[in-house]
């Protein structure tokens, strides 16, 4: 590369001038919810700003936050909890993907869930671990064990290999009496892992499979439990803004759309999204809220924190099969 | 607050989480939008727009995964849409469209070079040159493999330096004197 080219691009770069801009006050006006969430931030920061000054004045912050509240405990860092069913090999918790849809990964690892919580309660994030597999019969033998309503196809095109495989687990009622076994605090945050009850591992919310073609061409069939269809649906799960969608009929679906990329990047070209209603599923909507109701979050009630599944979708993402496949793989599934 | 915490937090988070984050990356995310739709007032629409659509769609970031890509991802595909939306505005009558108000930030001739090149293009030298990122890291922005990125790049290049040479002489004369 030459070099006087590249200083050439530097030098036209640095002739732009780009003025400051705060922008968080336009977008923060933006965000519909900005009045009931900044009281919500204010009380948090009001509480937190005494509890500081309380603590400074007696010069023991750690001591008074945390020992009055029962909150000291070992951080289990690589505990190995035993569930209490059997779990298949191949348990792994590295995501085997690039793209960012759908796909929640956490620390933690089957059998156990761990939540982070902000002091205040004003917010938190909780994960329960997946079950990943390269041997795609491994995958079915799991669904099929768990009695799952969720489907996976019979027919995929020929040339297409399995390679990597998720299933992602959600926590029913019976996970609010999971049992504590650490806790810690620490930097303003809650570190927290509970042991999940038994039979949690049958729950399944989302099955992801991932295959290549003979030119390393990207397949991915994943379905997952859903509560609703709206038209923000099919986008939500990858479809780029510039696409566009067209209703199609697909035989034992309520409901399909097949989602063109206009553009044809990568791994977007084609896309079928399907609609299935089936007996409803109360699932944990936030184990965090469930577990640490907070006075600063009135809105996440009891009613709130619970969800109820009615369908499930399954979203087919090709970058190199014709509508025409992608009908045959979503007629296969059952 | 720290960087790793506010990725952390950030799919579940609200609005502090957001504003954390708007402050570490509202600065490159303007530059990087000014630089691909070549006007200021764009740009700044594009980085509000940028912000409100990571908000809204934070459910589906993966903790722990790296939030530059995602919110440069972000960015890149509103600056593209906005582009499509004003092509499309000059289809209407002179009298309906916006006009195209020159920002002054961006220096004619710079402006003229620039316009040769599509917005995905102007993106992707910025990204390349000026933040000096890996192919594999615009392919994930650009949503396109490593290794067409790296064609369209140097396509990209030697178009916008057979216009700016003529601005940049002693560039060219050192190169000739050695």
């Amino acid at each position: 590369m030459n070099k006087n080219d590249d200083k050439i691009i530097h030098e036209m770069y640095k002739n732009i001038e780009t003025p400051e801009y705060d922008v968080t006050k336009d977008v923060l006006k933006r965000i519909k919810n900005v009045p009931r969430k900044n009281i919500a931030l204010r009380r948090v920061l009001i509480i937190a700003a005494v509890l500081c000054l309380v603590a400074a004045a007696l010069g023991a912050v750690e001591l008074i936050g945390w020992q009055s509240f029962n909150l000291f405990g070992k951080r289990v860092e690589n505990e190995n909890i035993t569930a209490s069913t059997p779990i298949p090999p191949n348990m792994q918790n590295a995501d085997p993907f690039t793209e960012q849809d759908n796909l929640f990964v956490s620390d933690s690892q089957l059998g156990e869930s761990r939540l982070v919580v902000l002091e205040g309660g004003s917010g938190g994030t909780s994960g329960i671990g997946s079950y990943d597999s390269g041997d795609l019969n491994a995958i079915a033998a799991y669904v099929n064990n768990a009695s799952s309503p969720l489907l996976l196809p019979s027919y995929i095109p020929d040339g297409y290999v399995f390679t990597k495989g998720k299933v992602e687990l959600y926590l029913d009622v019976k996970s609010l009496d999971s049992e504590l076994v650490s806790s810690e605090v620490k930097d303003g945050k809650i570190y927290e892992i509970y042991k999940l009850p038994e039979g949690y591992d049958k729950k399944i919310r989302a099955v992801t499979l991932n295959y290549l073609g003979e030119n390393g061409e990207k397949l991915r069939y994943q379905i997952m439990l859903s509560y609703a269809l709206n038209e923000n649906t099919a986008f939500s799960h990858g479809a780029p803004e510039s696409a566009e969608a067209e209703q199609i009929k697909i035989l034992g679906f309520d409901e399909a759309i097949m989602i063109h990329d206009g553009e044809k990047s990568n791994f977007y070209l084609n896309i079928a999204v399907l609609y299935k209603e089936i007996p409803e599923i109360n699932a944990v909507f936030s184990l965090v809220f469930a577990l640490h109701p907070s006075e600063n979050m009135p809105h996440f009630s009891e009613e709130a924190y619970i969800e109820t599944y009615s369908a499930f979708i399954v979203s087919i993402k090709t970058e190199s099969l014709s509508v025409e496949e992608l009908i045959k793989i979503a007629e296969s599934i059952n | 607050m720290e960087k790793a915490d506010i990725i952390y937090d950030f799919a579940d988070g609200d609005e502090l989480e957001l504003e954390a984050i708007m402050n570490q990356y509202s600065r490159p995310l303007l530059r990087y939008c000014h630089n691909v739709l070549c006007n200021y007032h764009d740009a700044q629409d594009a980085l509000q727009l940028t912000f409100l659509k990571a908000y809204g769609k934070r459910s589906y970031f993966k903790a722990g995964a790296p939030l530059s890509p995602w919110l440069y991802r972000i960015a890149y595909t509103t600056c593209i849409d906005m582009m499509r939306k004003k092509k499309r505005a000059f289809i209407l009558p002179v009298s309906k469209q916006q006009t195209q108000v020159d920002d002054g930030y961006i220096p004619e001739n710079i402006r003229a070079a620039l316009m040769t090149l599509s917005a995905s293009d102007r993106a992707l030298v910025f990204g390349r040159v000026m933040e000096e990122k890996s192919y594999e890291e615009l392919s994930e922005i650009h949503g396109k493999s490593a290794a067409a990125l790296r064609k369209r790049y140097e396509r990209a290049r030697k178009k916008l330096l057979t216009t700016l040479k003529d601005d940049y002489p002693h560039y060219t004369k050192l190169e000739e004197s050695k």
